[in-house]
């Protein structure tokens, strides 16, 4: 509602007469303002043009009527008409904003300024008013005052979490759903500086985007960063902020919008490392797994066959009539319980291996190491006439159970005499390097190879061979494969065919 | 069952020296068994099969397949002799006989149509007097 009373006194002379009055007329009549001249109770004496087309009442219909009770309908606001009429009783000028009707009940918004006008004795004898129609302006307000309340509300009563803050970081609104997020009320977050309530590692982290979102390189930025609590816990959130420039494009304000995605970071920590974990668990059900399936080929295979052979052949001596037949099973029941009693002790062997990855280390040197073994095998060596080179620059020692070195140093080169290719002298090198990971020994020799496309799934498998060689037992690169993997290592090998072999033995670091 | 004049000849592809003498024994003094072939890997054995195609009557009957063998294993061994029959016309029921347990082995067996039976070591008198009329 609008209204105001004025003091304001405009006195006429008793003969204030007609010939001022269509002076007076004539310019009103010309105006697009309504102008309504009433006597002392108000009812119309006069009306120019602009009254008659506005409200469709002509002169005629509106004379004695008062103005309020010919052009007032049921939206009207009461208060403002019962003002308007005290000031008429009262005899006061007044400034009033109301909503009309027309002839046609239209509604219309109306300023109205009205003045009494006095006689020299100080009596009311008119009263005059200019109206202006103001709907324009009227529903304009209206309309700013509804996006006002809805961008209240917006702010206020949003499930994201909002805040308006000076350029520099200084909140001056924070809604609810943010004061909740960080566990404050929102008196101690207004005026609070941005950074104080920023965890102190992420306070760097928007300064960069922000001066460049100022400058006007961006209206706006995303960025996920943490918060502190009032608890001093952590809060994840995803900040969107956005720069607010006044008419002269300088920025006045920043509207920050504020996600909270604490559960689903934590969530996502856990599920990370559960998935480690499980990658963990699995690569070493893998191993685990693999290794069982060897050991269910042991025992298929070498323990087994040679039980099974006891028992056919205690079945073939209690059968023979012959005494000379009857010692010859005996001589093979001896060599079949020899050679279970080896196999038992090549796989107990492998089991100690496995069962003492905690076998203490020592720091090696590889050098000296191969050297040993090259007067182990000094027999063999200078029986073959093998020529062996090393060069262990780029990785000289290595953290490893001596035990162990020995014997992978030993098979391997050992293994490089035995399927030495007799057409040409046996040359063996030895390498060492370096990855990120490993250190890692690369013995490669000019001897047969072996088949890889045939018996590559067959390679460091128990008593697995692949020359037809009487010194085959396939024992030696199970027990080194075995060595090599209890310490966290891998072992591979390429071949060709009557080209050599280079067996390749990851070191973990 | 095979009469006298008609005794088969039996190959026995398998590493192990015990398994091959006692089965050679077992089948002497069956009377079934005219001959046995033995071959300690699959290679040899595909060998002796081609190049014996022209001469069908030195072929073998039967053949006694091992699994775990070094060199040409048991599964090798299929595989060429699949190729091998497809070029020449001839059937040679095949019996594997492994010490194996392991399931897998089992399952892989169901793959080759080839494999007439599986027998697990050892194969007592019995069984073996079973396996000679197959």
């Amino acid at each position: 509602m609008s209204f105001k009373t004025k003091d304001q006194r405009v006195v006429v002379d008793d003969d204030w007469g007609l010939d001022e009055f269509r002076v007076l007329s004539l310019v009103a009549r010309q105006t697009d303002n309504l102008v309504v001249l009433t006597g002392k109770k108000g009812q119309i004496v006069w009306v120019n043009e602009a009254f008659e087309r506005i409200t469709g009442y002509s002169f005629e219909e509106a004379r004695g009527i008062t103005p309020g009770m010919l052009l007032q309908g049921p939206d009207s606001d009461k208060e403002t008409v019962r003002k308007i009429r005290q000031s008429l009783l009262n005899g006061e000028g007044f400034y009033a904003e109301i909503l009309n009707y027309t002839k046609t009940k239209i509604p219309y918004w109306i300023a109205i300024n009205a003045q009494p006008i006095f006689n020299p004795q100080g009596e009311i004898i008119h009263f005059f008013a200019i109206q202006t129609v103001i709907t324009d302006r009227k529903e304009n307000e209206s309309r700013l005052i509804k996006s006002e309340q809805t961008f209240s509300k917006a702010f206020h009563y949003s499930g994201v979490g909002k805040a308006l803050s000076t350029t520099d970081g200084t909140i001056l609104e924070i809604n609810n759903t943010l004061c909740d997020m960080l566990g404050y009320n929102r008196a101690e977050l207004t005026f609070k500086g941005i950074n104080e309530i920023t965890h102190p590692e992420d306070i760097e982290k928007n300064i960069d985007l922000l001066k460049r979102a100022l400058k006007g390189e961006m209206d706006h930025y995303t960025l996920e960063k943490r918060y502190l609590h009032k608890n001093t816990s952590t809060i994840w959130v995803i900040l969107d902020v956005s720069v607010v420039r006044n008419a002269e494009g300088t920025p006045a304000f920043l509207i920050s919008e504020v996600q909270d995605i604490t559960t689903s970071k934590l969530m996502q920590e856990q599920i990370i490392l559960q998935k480690n974990q499980l990658e963990e668990t699995a690569r070493r059900l893998t191993k685990r797994n693999q290794q069982l399936e060897e050991f269910n080929q042991i025992v298929s295979h070498n323990l087994r066959a040679p039980v099974g052979n006891i028992i056919t052949l205690l079945e073939l001596y209690d059968f023979s009539k012959d005494d000379a037949e009857k010692y010859d099973y005996l001589q093979l029941l001896r060599e079949t319980g020899q050679l279970l009693s080896s196999t038992l002790d090549e796989i107990i062997e492998v089991l100690r291996v496995r069962q003492s990855p905690d076998i203490e280390r020592k720091n090696l040197k590889f050098e000296e190491v191969l050297q040993k073994v090259m007067r182990m095998l000094a027999a063999e060596i200078a029986a073959s006439d093998a020529e062996v080179v090393y060069d262990f620059r780029h990785a000289e020692y290595i953290n490893y159970p001596p035990v162990y070195l020995e014997s992978i140093f030993l098979n391997l080169l050992s293994n490089s005499i035995k399927y030495r290719n007799p057409t040409r002298q046996l040359k063996v090198i030895y390498q060492t390097e370096l990855d990120d990971r490993n250190v890692i020994l690369r013995a490669t020799d000019n001897g047969l190879g072996i088949d890889m496309e045939k018996y590559g799934h067959q390679v460091f498998k128990l008593h697995k061979t692949f020359h037809r060689s009487p010194e085959a037992k396939g024992i030696g690169l199970y027990m080194t494969r075995n060595q090599v993997e209890t310490m966290g290592g891998e072992i591979d090998l390429y071949s060709k065919v009557n080209e050599g072999a280079t067996f390749l033995v990851r070191f973990k670091k | 069952m095979e009469t006298n004049g008609n005794k088969r000849l039996v190959a026995i592809i398998d590493d192990d020296r015990i398994f091959q003498l006692t089965a050679t024994k077992f089948m002497e003094t069956s009377g079934l068994v005219s001959k046995v072939l033995q071959f300690p890997d699959g290679e040899p054995a595909i060998e002796y099969i081609q190049g014996h195609l022209d001469r069908p009557n030195e072929l073998p009957d039967l053949l006694l397949l091992d699994i775990n063998m070094p060199l040409s294993d048991g599964w090798m061994f299929l595989e060429d002799f699949r190729r091998l029959i497809k070029k020449a016309n001839i059937r040679i029921p095949i019996i594997m006989v492994s010490s194996s347990i392991d399931p897998s082995d089992l399952e892989r067996v169901r793959q080759y149509p080839e494999i007439a039976e599986y027998v697990v070591k050892p194969v007592s008198s019995e069984k073996w007097m079973r396996i000679l009329q197959v």
